[in-house]
């Protein structure tokens, strides 16, 4: 992937900002480097697909490069990046006219096992990254089917490991108020869980009156035949 | 959740153990947040696909060169002169106007002429060293 020197530690985000407010292409390319994967993560458990997340990962970059000699260190350049991607999530759930179609929970195992595999931080036992990715597929559907608030303070809180000061700063909620809210999307969060897994076992209940052995229709039509 | 974290007070967390020995809902909701907290907390870290980073750098020219200049400090000050001249003649322009005076277009062109080479900096009068200038011109106006 891209050469640690790209991201360049070396020079302050801050610093980074104000290379880019004079137009250095260089400078927003490093800060793209430091920062795409947390901003990347929250916009696609935000948006909940690959294809507009990236699109909205560009949108984000694109308007940091644009902004960049408006922010004023009032907070931190995170907090600042973070609202900025918290926005452009938000206007693209809005812009999306009917509510984004459900992924099937198989499919969303798939996905969770190629996020396992792509994951660069070491290796994944095949077998757990499965069993892994299962829980991981459930717990995403379910996010998926909370609020678009709810799904951004869970995400930021639990995903993106940011203090409450923090998401105070990036959503405008009072850090006292953030705790309950925090609380009350987590039992959303177990509802939705339970809900899918409810679903999830009247659909094979289903499948298993329909098929008795298991096959799959073409399998079974071809066995008939 | 501060307290499956351990962030509360030593007399807080005294409090809500004591009341986790009597209520049995709040011990299930406690380690129903504790399950969850950990799962939340196992998801792995999304990376995009695809080098964004292009579909980035398409988006983002730099800015004209008409932009630049315009940033420039001499620019500013130029503009800045500028707009003191077109409100000052027009202040002329409202003054004489309504004693029944009209101010031609040579005279306007030499007011705006005059206050582009007034120093800005000059804060107790405007006009500063131009002023005997400024006045005789609008007196050859009327």
């Amino acid at each position: 992937m891209e050469d640690s020197q790209d991201y360049n530690f070396a020079v302050s985000n801050e610093e980074l900002l104000i290379r880019c407010a004079e137009q250095d292409q260089e400078a927003l390319h490093t800060f793209f480097r430091r920062h795409e994967r947390p901003v990347y993560n929250l916009l696609y458990r935000m948006l909940g697909n690959h294809e507009d997340s990236e699109e909205a990962l560009a949108d984000v970059f694109v308007k940091v490069w644009r902004s960049a000699g408006k922010f004023r260190g009032a907070s931190k350049v995170t907090t600042w990046l973070y609202h900025v991607a918290a926005n452009t999530a938000r206007d693209r759930l809005r812009s999306r006219k009917a509510k984004a179609a459900e992924v099937a929970i198989e499919d969303m195992v798939m996905a969770e096992v190629d996020i396992a595999r792509a994951n660069p931080d070491g290796y994944v036992d095949p077998e757990k990254a499965c069993l892994d990715s299962e829980q991981s597929a459930f717990l995403t559907a379910a996010i998926n089917r909370l609020s678009e608030e709810d799904r951004l303070l869970i995400t930021l809180y639990h995903l993106q490991e940011v203090g409450y000061e923090e998401i105070s700063k990036i959503t405008g909620i009072s850090p006292s108020h953030l705790k309950v809210k925090l609380f009350r999307a987590r039992r959303r969060l177990r509802d939705h869980c339970l809900m899918l897994e409810k679903e999830e076992t009247d659909n094979e209940m289903q499948r298993d009156t329909t098929e008795p052995n298991g096959l799959q229709p073409r399998a079974a039509e071809a066995i008939g035949d | 959740m501060d307290y499956s974290l351990g962030r509360l007070k030593p007399s807080e967390t005294k409090s809500i153990e004591g009341h986790l020995k009597r209520c049995e809902d709040c011990r299930l909701v406690l380690e129903e947040e504790r399950v969850l907290c950990r799962q939340l907390g196992e998801l792995p870290m999304v990376s995009p696909a695809n080098d964004v980073w292009a579909l980035i750098r398409s988006s983002i020219r730099p800015r004209s060169s008409v932009f630049n200049l315009l940033r420039t400090r001499v620019a500013k000050l130029v503009a800045v002169t500028a707009v003191t001249a077109i409100v000052a003649v027009t202040l002329v322009n409202v003054r004489f106007g309504e004693q029944g005076t009209v101010v031609d277009k040579e005279t306007v062109q030499a007011v705006t002429a005059i206050m582009m080479q007034t120093d800005r900096n000059t804060t107790d009068d405007p006009l500063g060293s131009n002023r005997d200038a400024f006045v005789g011109v609008i007196d050859e106006g009327i």
